[in-house]
C-alpha cells in the first residue's frame, strides 16, 4: 500500500521542465517497448555515442533506495519508510509500479515529507523502543542518458540507458538497536533494440536493481536467436551463458 | 673465362646463403615445451590438480574457505556495530557534528559494502567445495597460448612443432562445470570438433613426437 501524504514542492524547480522532459522520454520508451523481450547470447562492443548529464530536483525511480530498505529487511523486520526526499508526480507515477517488480520493500507503506532538514535530527523525532520504521533520505541526485551503438553488429544494435545517481541515507531509529547507512546508489533503466526502438525490433529492457540484481522486463530470445543466425549480432563465444554478464560500458561522470 | 668465374662465384653464394634464409622463413622448429616451462606462470603449475598455485585455478581446501568466510563475517559484524554505535551516539545527543557522523558511516559502509562483494565471492567458492571453475583454469591456458604459442607463430611460416607431454591428469572440474557444458549453445563449434575428434585423438595421443601443421591466415 503506497501512501503519499505531501504534494510535490520542487515541481516548478530549477530543474523541473527538464524534469518533465526526461520522464517523457522515459514514458514513451517503455511504452515502445513493453510488448516486444535481452541477449545475452550475443556480443555487443558498445561505442558511446550520445552522452547527457542533468542534475534533477528528485529521483524518477527509485530503485536504489528501495534496495537500502530491501538489504535491510534481510536483517531486520522494516515497517514503513518515511521517505525524506523531494517528489514529483512521476516519481510517484514510478514508485506505484514499483510493486510489480515482487520488491517486498515497494509494497510497504510509504510516507513523504519534505527534503532538506538533517536526517539525524528527523530520526530524532522518530526514535521509539523497537521502532521498524525507516528514515530514508534521497538527495544529489543526476540522470545520465546515454546511447550506444553496437560496432558487433555494423552500428545496427543499440541501447538506451537511463542511469539515476543518488546521495542515499537511512536511519532506523529504534533505541536499542539504531541503525544508519549512506551510499550513491545508482539505478538504471536499459532498452536493447535492433535498428529502431518498436515492437518486433526491441530486444530486452531491464532495469537495476530489484533486490540486489538486474531484472528483465522483457527478453526476445527468437528475435536474438533470428539476428543471430543471419549474422547480424554476434554470438557471444563464451561457454557460460549467463543472463547477468552483459550491462553497458562505464558512464563518464 | 671471367665473366664465368665471376658467375660461379655468385652462383656458390647464393646456394650457400639464400636457401638458408629462404627456408627458415617457411619452417621452424619450435620447443613448445621449453617454452611453456620458461613462462611465469608454469611456475605455479601443479600437476596433481592440473591447476595453478596461488592462482584463481587453485584449489582451496574448504576448512580454509569456511575460515575466510567466518573472518570476513566478523569483519562485517564489527563495522556493523561500530555503525550502530555511532548512530546511538549521534541520536542520543544534539550537539553533534552531522558532517563528521555521516563521513565515518559512509567510510563504514564503504568498508562493508567492499567486505560483503569478497564475502559473496567466497561463499560461491565454499559452495563449489574450494573448487573454482574450469573458466578460471581457460583464461589462464588463454594466456599461456598467447604468450607462448602465437608468439613463436607469429611469423606465417609453417611449424615444426614438438609439442610438450606434461604428466598430469584431467584438472578436477567445479561444481557447476557439467552443467555449465550443457549449457554451451554453440552447436556448430561442438559439431566442428567431434567431426575432427578423430585426427585431435591422433594427434595428441603422440605429442612427444614431431607435428606437423599448417597455419592458415584465419588463426
Amino acid at each position: 500500500m503506497l501512501l503519499s501524504i505531501t504534494k510535490p514542492d520542487n515541481l516548478v524547480g530549477m530543474f523541473a521542465k527538464s524534469d518533465n522532459k526526461i520522464f517523457a522520454l522515459l514514458l514513451l520508451f517503455m511504452i515502445a517497448s513493453w510488448p516486444s523481450a535481452a541477449c545475452s547470447l550475443a556480443l555487443h562492443d558498445w561505442k558511446l555515442v550520445f552522452y547527457l548529464k542533468i542534475p534533477v530536483s528528485a529521483p524518477f525511480f527509485p530503485l536504489a533506495e528501495l534496495n537500502t530498505v530491501s538489504e535491510r529487511m534481510q536483517n531486520s523486520p522494516v515497517s514503513s519508510i518515511v521517505w525524506a526526499a523531494s517528489t514529483s508526480w512521476y516519481g510517484r507515477l514510478a514508485l506505484s509500479f514499483l510493486p510489480l517488480t515482487g520488491d517486498p520493500a515497494a509494497l510497504l507503506p510509504m510516507i513523504n515529507v519534505p527534503a532538506g532538514g538533517s536526517m539525524l535530527g528527523l530520526a530524532r523525532g522518530h526514535l521509539t523502543p523497537g521502532s521498524a520504521g525507516i528514515l530514508l533520505g534521497s538527495d544529489q541526485c543526476s540522470i545520465k542518458i546515454a546511447f550506444f551503438s553496437d560496432r558487433n553488429s555494423a552500428y545496427n544494435c543499440h541501447q538506451l540507458v537511463l542511469l539515476q545517481n543518488s546521495r542515499i541515507r537511512a536511519v532506523q531509529p529504534d533505541p536499542a538497536c539504531p541503525w544508519v547507512h549512506e551510499s550513491i546508489g545508482q539505478s538504471w533503466l536499459s532498452l536493447i533494440f535492433y535498428q529502431m526502438p518498436i515492437p518486433g525490433r526491441t530486444l530486452s529492457l531491464s532495469m537495476y536493481p530489484v533486490r540486489r540484481s538486474r531484472l528483465s522486463i522483457y527478453e526476445d530470445h527468437q528475435l536474438v536467436e533470428n539476428l543471430l543466425s543471419h549474422k547480424l549480432l554476434l554470438r557471444r563465444p563464451d561457454l557460460v551463458v549467463d543472463p547477468y554478464a552483459f550491462d553497458f560500458p562505464e558512464l563518464p561522470e | 673465362m671471367i665473366t664465368c668465374k665471376k658467375f660461379l662465384r655468385l652462383l656458390s653464394f647464393f646456394v650457400v646463403f639464400c636457401p638458408a634464409s629462404l627456408f627458415a622463413l617457411e619452417f621452424k622448429t619450435v620447443d613448445f615445451e621449453r617454452l611453456l616451462r620458461a613462462h611465469p606462470l608454469m611456475k605455479h603449475f601443479d600437476p596433481d590438480s592440473g591447476r595453478f598455485k596461488g592462482t584463481i585455478s587453485e584449489i582451496i581446501p574448504v576448512e580454509v574457505m569456511q575460515q575466510r568466510v567466518a573472518s570476513l563475517t566478523a569483519q562485517i559484524a564489527a563495522r556493523e556495530t561500530a555503525k550502530s554505535e555511532l548512530a546511538r551516539q549521534a541520536l542520543n545527543s544534539t550537539i553533534v557534528d552531522e558532517a563528521a557522523i555521516w563521513n565515518s558511516i559512509r567510510e563504514h559502509d564503504t568498508a562493508i559494502a567492499s567486505l560483503k562483494k569478497q564475502l559473496a565471492a567466497e561463499q560461491e567458492l565454499l559452495d563449489q567445495k574450494g573448487v573454482p571453475a574450469l573458466t578460471t583454469l581457460f583464461s589462464q591456458t588463454t594466456t599461456l597460448v598467447r604468450d607462448v604459442v602465437r608468439g613463436a607463430a607469429a611469423s606465417g611460416s609453417l611449424l615444426i612443432n614438438k609439442l610438450p607431454r606434461f604428466r598430469s591428469g584431467l584438472p578436477r572440474p567445479g561444481e557447476n562445470d557439467l552443467r555449465r557444458f550443457f549449457f554451451y549453445l554453440d552447436a556448430p563449434r561442438l559439431e566442428k570438433y567431434l567431426q575432427n575428434s578423430g585426427t585431435i585423438g591422433l594427434m595428441f595421443s603422440q605429442t612427444d613426437r614431431p607435428v606437423l601443421f599448417e597455419r592458415n591466415g584465419e588463426d
